[in-house]
Protein backbone atom coordinates (compact mmCIF):
# COMPACT_ATOMS: atom_id res chain seq x y z
CA UNK A 1 0.00 0.00 0.00
CA UNK A 2 1.42 3.40 -0.99
CA UNK A 3 -1.01 5.98 0.35
CA UNK A 4 -0.97 9.71 -0.26
CA UNK A 5 -2.69 12.54 1.54
CA UNK A 6 -3.33 16.15 0.54
CA UNK A 7 -3.55 18.98 3.07
CA UNK A 8 -4.40 22.68 2.97
CA UNK A 9 -3.42 25.23 5.58
CA UNK A 10 -5.62 26.69 8.28
CA UNK A 11 -2.61 28.41 9.88
CA UNK A 12 1.11 28.78 9.34
CA UNK A 13 2.80 25.40 9.74
CA UNK A 14 6.25 24.31 10.87
CA UNK A 15 7.97 22.14 8.29
CA UNK A 16 10.44 20.72 10.81
CA UNK A 17 7.49 18.84 12.31
CA UNK A 18 7.57 16.61 9.21
CA UNK A 19 10.02 13.75 9.31
CA UNK A 20 10.31 11.21 6.53
CA UNK A 21 11.03 7.64 7.51
CA UNK A 22 9.24 7.72 10.85
CA UNK A 23 7.05 4.70 11.56
CA UNK A 24 3.46 5.85 12.09
CA UNK A 25 0.85 3.50 13.53
CA UNK A 26 -2.43 3.33 11.65
CA UNK A 27 -5.71 3.83 13.44
CA UNK A 28 -9.31 2.84 12.84
CA UNK A 29 -9.60 0.65 9.73
CA UNK A 30 -5.80 0.66 9.52
CA UNK A 31 -5.18 -0.37 13.11
CA UNK A 32 -2.36 -2.91 13.32
CA UNK A 33 -0.62 -1.48 10.26
CA UNK A 34 2.25 0.96 10.07
CA UNK A 35 3.15 3.56 7.47
CA UNK A 36 6.03 5.87 6.79
CA UNK A 37 6.25 9.24 5.13
CA UNK A 38 8.49 9.10 2.06
CA UNK A 39 8.18 12.71 1.03
CA UNK A 40 6.07 15.79 0.62
CA UNK A 41 5.39 18.18 -2.24
CA UNK A 42 4.66 21.73 -1.17
CA UNK A 43 3.01 23.85 -3.81
CA UNK A 44 3.04 27.63 -3.41
CA UNK A 45 1.78 29.94 -6.12
CA UNK A 46 0.60 33.52 -6.51
CA UNK A 47 -3.16 33.67 -6.05
CA UNK A 48 -3.48 30.03 -4.97
CA UNK A 49 -3.65 28.55 -1.47
CA UNK A 50 -0.58 26.47 -0.60
CA UNK A 51 -1.02 22.70 -0.55
CA UNK A 52 0.99 19.88 0.96
CA UNK A 53 0.89 16.46 -0.71
CA UNK A 54 2.37 13.65 1.36
CA UNK A 55 3.28 10.25 -0.05
CA UNK A 56 4.57 7.16 1.67
CA UNK A 57 4.33 3.44 2.04
CA UNK A 58 3.15 0.72 4.34
CA UNK A 59 5.99 -0.76 6.37
CA UNK A 60 6.16 -3.92 8.50
CA UNK A 61 3.84 -3.68 11.48
CA UNK A 62 6.53 -5.06 13.77
CA UNK A 63 9.12 -2.41 12.96
CA UNK A 64 10.58 -0.92 16.12
CA UNK A 65 13.54 1.23 15.03
CA UNK A 66 13.03 4.96 14.96
CA UNK A 67 16.29 6.29 13.55
CA UNK A 68 15.83 5.67 9.82
CA UNK A 69 14.70 9.23 9.28
CA UNK A 70 15.39 12.59 7.74
CA UNK A 71 14.14 15.62 9.64
CA UNK A 72 13.32 18.54 7.40
CA UNK A 73 15.15 21.77 8.26
CA UNK A 74 13.25 24.41 10.18
CA UNK A 75 11.03 26.65 8.10
CA UNK A 76 7.53 28.01 8.24
CA UNK A 77 5.06 27.50 5.43
CA UNK A 78 2.72 30.45 5.59
CA UNK A 79 -0.96 30.18 4.84
CA UNK A 80 -0.89 33.24 2.55
CA UNK A 81 -1.64 32.67 -1.12
CA UNK A 82 1.76 33.68 -2.43
CA UNK A 83 4.71 31.90 -3.95
CA UNK A 84 7.02 31.42 -0.99
CA UNK A 85 10.73 31.10 -0.30
CA UNK A 86 11.30 28.17 2.08
CA UNK A 87 14.47 26.94 3.76
CA UNK A 88 16.33 30.05 2.50
CA UNK A 89 16.62 28.12 -0.75
CA UNK A 90 17.38 31.14 -2.92
CA UNK A 91 17.23 34.87 -3.37
CA UNK A 92 15.63 36.47 -6.41
CA UNK A 93 16.74 39.72 -8.01
CA UNK A 94 15.96 41.57 -11.22
CA UNK A 95 14.04 44.67 -12.24
CA UNK A 96 10.33 43.84 -12.07
CA UNK A 97 10.97 40.13 -11.53
CA UNK A 98 8.45 38.35 -9.35
CA UNK A 99 8.20 34.83 -8.00
CA UNK A 100 5.10 33.31 -9.58
CA UNK A 101 5.32 29.77 -8.22
CA UNK A 102 7.63 27.68 -6.09
CA UNK A 103 7.02 23.94 -5.82
CA UNK A 104 9.14 22.09 -3.27
CA UNK A 105 9.79 18.38 -2.98
CA UNK A 106 11.21 17.14 0.30
CA UNK A 107 11.92 13.53 1.12
CA UNK A 108 13.93 10.47 0.24
CA UNK A 109 13.83 7.07 -1.39
CA UNK A 110 12.44 4.18 0.62
CA UNK A 111 14.68 1.13 0.33
CA UNK A 112 13.58 -2.33 1.42
CA UNK A 113 14.79 -5.77 2.37
CA UNK A 114 12.28 -8.36 1.15
CA UNK A 115 11.58 -12.06 1.41
CA UNK A 116 9.23 -13.59 -1.15
CA UNK A 117 8.06 -10.10 -1.99
CA UNK A 118 7.23 -9.26 1.61
CA UNK A 119 9.01 -6.32 3.20
CA UNK A 120 11.17 -7.35 6.14
CA UNK A 121 12.84 -4.03 6.89
CA UNK A 122 13.17 -0.57 5.39
CA UNK A 123 15.20 2.61 5.49
CA UNK A 124 15.06 5.99 3.79
CA UNK A 125 17.98 7.13 1.68
CA UNK A 126 18.97 10.04 -0.55
CA UNK A 127 17.13 12.65 1.48
CA UNK A 128 16.88 15.78 -0.56
CA UNK A 129 15.08 19.09 -0.95
CA UNK A 130 14.27 20.32 -4.46
CA UNK A 131 12.44 23.41 -5.63
CA UNK A 132 11.10 24.29 -9.07
CA UNK A 133 10.63 28.01 -9.61
CA UNK A 134 8.63 30.05 -12.09
CA UNK A 135 9.54 33.74 -12.28
CA UNK A 136 7.69 36.45 -14.16
CA UNK A 137 9.77 39.25 -15.69
CA UNK A 138 7.88 42.52 -16.06
CA UNK A 139 10.92 44.84 -16.19
CA UNK A 140 13.84 45.25 -18.50
CA UNK A 141 16.35 42.96 -16.85
CA UNK A 142 16.33 39.19 -16.67
CA UNK A 143 16.02 37.62 -13.21
CA UNK A 144 18.97 36.33 -11.24
CA UNK A 145 18.55 33.51 -8.74
CA UNK A 146 21.24 32.94 -6.12
CA UNK A 147 21.14 29.59 -4.31
CA UNK A 148 21.14 29.68 -0.53
CA UNK A 149 23.72 28.01 1.69
CA UNK A 150 23.97 24.24 0.92
CA UNK A 151 21.74 24.68 -2.12
CA UNK A 152 22.88 24.23 -5.71
CA UNK A 153 21.19 25.14 -8.97
CA UNK A 154 20.56 21.87 -10.74
CA UNK A 155 18.69 23.33 -13.72
CA UNK A 156 19.69 26.84 -14.82
CA UNK A 157 17.37 29.73 -15.50
CA UNK A 158 15.56 29.19 -18.78
CA UNK A 159 13.12 31.44 -20.60
CA UNK A 160 10.55 29.64 -22.70
CA UNK A 161 8.85 32.72 -24.17
CA UNK A 162 11.44 35.49 -24.59
CA UNK A 163 9.24 37.47 -26.99
CA UNK A 164 6.25 37.65 -24.65
CA UNK A 165 5.30 40.94 -22.99
CA UNK A 166 6.11 39.36 -19.63
CA UNK A 167 8.52 36.47 -20.15
CA UNK A 168 8.50 33.49 -17.78
CA UNK A 169 11.65 31.95 -16.39
CA UNK A 170 12.12 28.58 -14.73
CA UNK A 171 14.92 26.92 -12.80
CA UNK A 172 15.51 24.13 -10.26
CA UNK A 173 17.58 24.09 -7.09
CA UNK A 174 18.42 21.19 -4.78
CA UNK A 175 19.93 20.51 -1.38
CA UNK A 176 20.92 17.19 0.15
CA UNK A 177 19.78 16.36 3.67
CA UNK A 178 21.76 14.63 6.39
CA UNK A 179 20.35 11.34 7.68
CA UNK A 180 19.30 11.60 11.32
CA UNK A 181 21.42 8.61 12.36
CA UNK A 182 24.75 7.64 10.85
CA UNK A 183 25.38 3.95 10.21
CA UNK A 184 27.46 2.37 12.95
CA UNK A 185 27.08 5.28 15.32
CA UNK B 1 -9.22 4.58 -4.73
CA UNK B 2 -10.68 7.46 -2.74
CA UNK B 3 -12.24 6.85 0.66
CA UNK B 4 -15.34 8.48 2.08
CA UNK B 5 -13.67 8.63 5.46
CA UNK B 6 -10.30 10.29 5.04
CA UNK B 7 -7.45 8.74 6.95
CA UNK B 8 -4.41 10.76 7.93
CA UNK B 9 -1.84 8.07 7.11
CA UNK B 10 1.13 10.25 8.04
CA UNK B 11 -0.21 11.99 11.12
CA UNK B 12 0.41 15.44 9.69
CA UNK B 13 -3.02 16.89 10.39
CA UNK B 14 -2.89 19.61 13.00
CA UNK B 15 0.05 22.01 13.20
CA UNK B 16 -1.91 24.18 10.74
CA UNK B 17 -2.59 21.39 8.24
CA UNK B 18 -6.09 20.20 7.34
CA UNK B 19 -6.48 16.89 5.51
CA UNK B 20 -8.59 17.26 2.36
CA UNK B 21 -7.95 14.11 0.35
CA UNK B 22 -6.65 10.60 0.90
CA UNK B 23 -5.82 7.81 -1.49
CA UNK B 24 -4.81 4.36 -0.39
CA UNK B 25 -3.18 3.30 -3.69
CA UNK B 26 -3.41 -0.39 -3.00
CA UNK B 27 -2.49 -1.20 -6.59
CA UNK B 28 1.01 0.16 -5.95
CA UNK B 29 1.42 -2.11 -2.97
CA UNK B 30 4.75 -3.69 -2.27
CA UNK B 31 4.15 -4.26 1.41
Amino acid sequence: MSPNCTYVLSADTSLSAMKCGTAIAGTGDYSGKKFTLGGVTINTQAGQPPTVEATGEEIPAGVTHSDCTYTFPSATLKMCHHAQVLWNAFTLAGDGCYLQSASYQAGGTISRATKNGETISYDVTEGQLTVNLTILQTGNTAPTVTPGSDWVMTSPLNCSNPDADYPSWTCTLSRYLTHDAQAGS
Amino acid sequence: MAFKQKHDFFGLQGNGLVLTETNENKSASTA
